[in-house]
């Protein structure tokens, strides 16, 4: 492989996973508070990717706006799941709570196919497109865009859980939740926060990959099983982890892809995914087992 | 509980029916109507093309029953919607067979009626379908008949005019992981090994329906540096393939299947979408049938009338095989002269030369596919218009 198909590969798999990251870390954030893996996260980076495309198209914002109000929206969306759905039967165990946001997701696609029909949808393209070129390689800006946004977004989450009060209290709550309690921490405002935050995340990566990708309503799926796959990788349970997962999934598609078999690629993913789980069934940050 | 409005429905066209012609239609007095079913992606992702086929099918059964119906009878239509699902389109199937009790069934795609294929052999029922996807007529079926070119022939048109054109000798292939990708490829790849047409496979990749990124298959393909792409896929990820080919800078003519065509796809692609080369059936999108010169009378007849019906309505291939599928069938009913299912499909068998708006229609027990090669048609999209490209 020469150099700039290296870098090519190189630079899809860094763009495709810090989405991947930022999904994993939403997905983290959930299961530290409550223990539930929130099906519905992928659904609601789809509803991002179709709000972001809703509002530059229909209400002619420019993309940096509507990014921020995409993930201001996810966010209450994020709010409003957690209290319709799983804060009046969170006693319940962890496979009910799953599945209930498994039919979250399904009532999010539907309706989303509903208001906005099954064709895919993108943001109109714009002068800026024209890829960069770098050694050969083709670089789109946006991929630059996502990778700044994605970054510059982890340390900020990273910043918030460790010098903000409520960053640490929600860390207090992950930890063990009863004592938090004790502590005079509102242990259930600190869940919705997470589900806030988690769902900004999703609806954030949906923005930021639609303008390269498109979207359509029944993409939400493949969104979880991937974020999923990335936070397992990476050490269910821990943000960095969540990240590194997400950026080393990323690669693994591209290069198991590109350099293998295009049509092995999920195959040739996930068996290195099984194998590493299999030596280090914790992931590669985990911890918690 | 499920029959309730559909009685109601029934009791109500009924009821219109009398109001508006002030007496009861003849046909309910004399004679029991011929049950025809339509079964088709009604709501969901592929309503808008299912949508186009009830309203063309419509169209034809009435223009037969405002002509006397079938040796004296009239024709009457049970629709049902599959909610662009095989699942439903089961249980859909099963009403129309055994609540309508229908002699014969139209519509659907190919991947639809994959699923159906066992049912309609046991139970013995003619499904005339269009679709192209390959398989579905290769696995012996004695009941299925299929309107639309099978991907056989488009496939085969797109390698004659590379051949024709000599705009490819080195040709890539990018493929959806499904029955119409995979069918296409190993019809592409077993055309180009026989060696008489001097092209060669310099790359062959696959993507699976929801990808959201091919960068690493083009990237791919680029290396290979071939002079022409062939794309097949019915998802949105055809269109992300297109787009980030152009993103890395590919600049080698593609072609692309029907599928390409769907609404919100070259919206999708992006810039990837200029210079695009598509192949279609009987019309270019866009196309007023009266201008072009090679269209047999039939489609000429259509268009007319339904243009009439339908004003400032662009005429696609999902009206003109719908139609297609209802000439194909009162052709046989009348033929078959019986509600037996089993003497209609004889009778289906028995269609030859029979001009639609596709092209000729020939079946027999060997031979289950309709319109060939010379109704697919290739158009190139350039600034936002699709343009007839071969034949001219």
């Amino acid at each position: 492989m020469d150099i700039s198909n290296f870098l090519q590969l190189l630079f899809g798999g860094l763009t495709l996973g810090s989405v991947y990251a930022l999904i994993a870390l939403g997905l983290t954030m959930i299961l530290n508070s409550t223990d539930v893996i929130n099906v519905a996260q992928g659904e609601i980076v789809m509803i991002g990717g179709v709000v972001a495309v809703v509002l530059v198209r229909q209400a002619g914002l420019p993309m940096p706006l509507a990014i921020v109000l995409t993930v201001l929206l996810a966010a209450a969306l994020g709010g409003i799941i957690y209290a319709a759905t799983i804060d009046p039967v969170k006693d319940a165990p962890a496979m009910t709570l799953v599945m209930i946001t498994l039919a979250g997701s399904m009532i999010l696609s539907a309706a989303a196919g509903l208001l906005v029909g099954y064709d895919p949808m993108i943001t109109p393209a714009s002068a800026s497109d024209q890829p960069v070129h770098f050694m050969g390689a083709a670089i789109a800006p946006q991929a630059i865009w996502i990778l700044a946004v994605a970054a510059a977004s982890m340390v900020a989450l990273h910043q918030f859980y460790n010098r903000t009060r409520i960053g640490q209290a929600m860390l207090a709550c992950n930890v063990d939740r009863q004592l938090a309690t004790l502590m005079g921490i509102n242990a259930r405002a600190m869940v919705l926060g997470s589900f806030v935050v988690g769902a900004g995340f999703a609806g954030l990566a949906g923005a930021l990959i639609v303008p390269l990708t498109s979207v359509n309503v029944l993409v939400g799926l493949t969104y979880t099983l991937k974020g999923f796959a990335a936070a397992v990788l990476g050490g269910l349970g821990n943000s960095m982890g969540a990240v590194i997962g997400g950026l080393a999934l990323g690669m693994l598609e591209a290069f198991g892809g590109g350099v293998l078999s295009t049509g092995y690629r999920d195959f040739i993913t996930l068996t290195i995914i099984l194998l590493l789980l299999i030596v280090r069934p914790q992931g590669i940050l985990g911890s918690r087992l | 509980m499920f029959k309730a409005p559909l009685n109601r429905r029934e009791a109500l066209a009924r009821l219109a029916a009398f109001t508006l012609t002030g007496t009861c239609p003849a046909a309910f007095a004399q004679q029991e109507p011929i049950r025809i079913g339509f079964l088709a992606a009604l709501s969901g992702p592929q309503a808008v093309g299912g949508i186009k086929e009830r309203e063309a099918a419509e169209f034809g059964i009435d223009e037969l029953n405002k002509a006397g119906g079938i040796n004296g009878r009239q024709v009457k239509l049970y629709i049902e919607d599959n909610q662009t699902s095989a699942q439903v389109g089961l249980t859909r199937l099963n009403k129309l067979i055994h609540e309508d009790k229908v002699s014969l069934i139209m519509g659907d795609t190919g991947s639809a009626v994959m699923a159906y294929s066992p049912i309609l052999a046991r139970v013995g029922v003619p499904f005339i379908f269009n679709g192209g996807t390959l398989p579905v007529t290769e696995h012996g079926n004695k009941w299925l008949f299929r309107t639309v070119p099978s991907d056989r022939y488009v496939t085969s048109a797109i390698l004659t005019y590379l051949r024709v054109s000599g705009q490819g000798k080195r040709v890539a292939l990018l493929t959806e992981t499904s029955a119409y990708g995979e069918g296409a490829r190993q019809l592409i790849e077993e055309r180009i090994k026989k060696g008489d047409l001097g092209m060669s496979i310099v790359a062959s990749e696959a993507f699976q329906i929801n990808d959201v990124d091919l960068t690493a298959q083009v990237t791919k393909i680029k290396a290979s540096n071939p002079d022409a792409i062939i794309l097949w896929g019915a998802s949105a990820a055809s269109a992300i393939a297109l787009r980030n080919a152009s993103n890395i800078g590919m600049k080698v003519p593609t072609f692309g299947s029907l599928a390409i065509v769907q609404p919100g796809m070259l919206d999708a692609a992006g810039p990837g979408r200029e210079g695009l080369i598509a192949a279609s059936v009987g019309l270019v999108p866009g196309e007023n049938a009266a201008n072009v010169k090679s269209a047999p009378p039939i489609l000429q007849h259509f268009a007319k009338g339904f243009s009439a019906k339908y004003p400032n309505r662009e005429i696609s291939f999902w009206e003109l095989m719908a139609y297609d599928g209802v000439l194909v069938a009162a052709d046989a009913l009348r033929r078959a002269g019986s509600d037996d299912r089993a003497k209609i499909r004889d009778a289906l068998d028995g269609v030859s030369n029979l001009s639609g708006t596709l092209g000729k229609y020939t079946y027999s027990p060997s031979n289950r596919d309709g319109a060939k090669e010379d109704s697919v048609v290739l158009m190139q999209y350039r600034a936002g218009k699709w343009s007839r490209l071969w034949p001219s």
